[in-house]
């Protein structure tokens, strides 16, 4: 679509950034349906626009006005301040379809919070509302109800922002700010909640931007927003305290000092990438809510490995980063069919958001681009591949891990021909290649 | 085995540009007793492990059109 795109983002090496829908009005989050079919005019995601419209998408990629003018107040685009504000969360049903979204709404001069569940008949156009949970305070300043997620248990999970003005309330066990909630998907109170008659699941979060499930441990990860410190990173558990007012790191798993604006996050749990980022988290950095041209905060996704008990990460890299010019910038993020998607809020075009350049961007992986190469990128053609034996496998590709060159393409590193062994190796016979010096000459094409 | 049947003469260009000690099957055995152009030396008897063959992107292979592999476990390359 962009043929310059990679002038203004920079990706991770093997992997490639495509951009698949603009136009958007404020993009925030994206979910997409859990189990898709095939049908092409079936929803595949769902878009949530800060100022109260949702979009839905169809697997043939074509855009649909879902619902409009959710919000019952005129929003006045200040970046950073009072236009932060608006619909935010989304999360799909896996059973039913329906769309649970949270957002804001103005109650005689007084600013609330609410959880609605949205039906339609074709998933493409919204027909009912139900509101599930509102009259919680909030605030036009981003510290508002945040992501919405279904957990293992089919129980609804709920970020609530603390509202900003009076913190103290992240700690107080009968006011639902600045909490994690539990629900069943009516809004009722499950039985084994910590305390059975309370939504509260856990406590003392700011402004818990993101959430999502792991499959490895079968928890619920959540990023938070801090002040000006401590951007951080939490496995939410039952009846647990994370510590704010007092502390962004209590209970975190991980926090960076300088904050860069945390928002959504996910696992590549599904298979999107190559197996080799099994299980890391991708986290998008937005940055300043309004900042033009590339920043030391935000305006990037990073990746990271969690320990075994999600306890603190191993590693952290830096996975995309806007070298451009405007004001975009990453906020929604998921994975979806072939790799990982996410929004950019402002996009390309200057002065404000009122132009609706909010952009949905794909960044896949160039080992498993499909269709191209001949040889599946799986875990058992890197065991049976000869490279590492190989005199020209160096100490460089070593380090590295890099082998099975025929899928996965040529190095990086330099190296010298010193012999190759794919003459002789069972990937090469079992499809049929017959060249040498993959490492060197990329991956065996079609 | 006439001598006419080699195809790769024993000369010392070929022995020097012969891939063989870089190779994963050329093992300890073979290192010890210097063993290398199988091609034209015929098979070891130091029993290797296959582990991958260097031959096909060997100058000396490609010099006399050979596109065998393994010539230390199935001999030298014969007319
Ligand atoms: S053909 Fe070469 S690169 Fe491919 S798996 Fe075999 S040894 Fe590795
Ligand atoms: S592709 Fe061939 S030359 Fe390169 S490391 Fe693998 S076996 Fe060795
Ligand atoms: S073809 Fe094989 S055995 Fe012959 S010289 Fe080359 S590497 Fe050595
Ligand atoms: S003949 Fe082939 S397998 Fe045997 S040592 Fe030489 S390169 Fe290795």
């Amino acid at each position: 679509m962009d043929e310059n795109i990679e002038k203004i983002w920079w990706v991770f090496p093997r992997f490639k950034i495509e951009r698949l829908i603009t136009g958007l009005e404020l993009p925030v989050n994206l979910a997409f349906v859990p189990e898709p079919t095939d049908n092409p005019s079936d929803p595949l995601l769902y878009v949530t626009e800060l100022y109260g419209k949702i979009k839905a998408i169809t697997n043939d990629w074509k855009v649909h006005n879902y619902a409009e003018s959710l919000l019952n107040y005129e929003p006045n685009y200040e970046f950073p301040g009072t236009g932060e504000s608006g619909l935010t969360g989304i999360c799909v049903e896996p059973k039913s379809g329906d769309l649970f979204v949270s957002m804001i709404y103005e109650d005689g001069g007084d600013v609330k919070n609410k959880l609605v569940r949205l039906k339609s008949k074709d998933g493409s156009k919204m027909d009912s509302m139900e509101i599930i949970l509102e009259d919680i305070p909030s605030i036009k300043a981003a510290h508002q109800i945040q992501a919405i997620t279904i957990g293992f248990d089919g129980k609804l999970y709920v970020n609530l922002g603390e509202g900003m003005i009076n913190p103290k309330v992240a700690q107080d066990d009968s006011d639902l700010r600045g909490k994690v909630l539990r629900m069943n998907l009516d809004g009722s109170i499950p039985e084994d909640n910590p305390d059975p008659d309370s939504s509260v699941f856990a406590k003392g979060f700011r402004n818990p931007f993101g959430a999502r499930w792991r499959k490895s441990d079968k928890s619920l990860y959540i990023s938070d927003n801090g002040p000006s410190y401590d951007d951080r990173i939490a496995k939410v558990e039952p009846g647990k305290n994370y510590g704010w007012p007092n502390s962004m790191r209590e209970n975190s798993l991980f926090w960076i000092n300088f904050p860069e604006g945390i928002t959504a996050l996910d696992f590549m749990q599904n298979g999107e990438f190559p197996f080799g980022y099994e299980d890391e988290l991708f986290v998008a950095y937005f940055g300043g809510s309004y900042v033009k041209g590339p920043s030391i905060k935000g305006k990037k996704i990073v990746k990271m490995k969690l320990n075994e008990d999600g306890s603190a990460i191993k590693s952290y890299d830096i996975f995309a980063s806007y070298i451009g010019q405007n004001a975009a910038s990453p906020c929604g993020l998921a994975f979806g069919p072939g790799g990982l998607y996410f929004t950019d809020l402002h996009g390309e075009k200057n002065g404000q958001a009122h132009a609706s350049s909010g952009n949905i961007y794909k960044i896949s992986s160039v080992i498993k681009a499909e269709g191209e190469i001949l040889v599946p990128y799986t875990k058992e053609n890197f065991g049976k591949c000869l490279c590492p034996g190989c005199p020209t496998h160096n100490e460089c590709m070593n380090n590295r891990d890099e082998r099975l060159f025929c899928a996965g393409g040529k190095t990086e590193c330099d190296l010298e021909r010193k012999g190759c062994l794919c003459g002789e190796c069972p990937v090469e016979s079992e499809y049929g290649l017959t060249e040498f010096y993959y490492c060197d000459e990329g991956a065996a094409k079609k | 085995m006439a001598e006419n049947e080699r195809i790769v003469p024993d000369i010392d260009k070929n022995a020097s540009r012969c891939l063989c000690p870089g190779c994963p099957t050329h093992n300890e055995c073979m290192k010890s007793n210097e063993e290398r152009i199988f091609c034209s030396r015929g098979k070891t008897e130091c029993n290797p492990e296959k582990k991958g063959c260097l031959c096909g992107t060997c100058p000396v292979e490609k010099e006399y059109g050979l596109y065998d592999f393994y010539y230390c476990v199935e001999g030298y390359a014969k007319k």
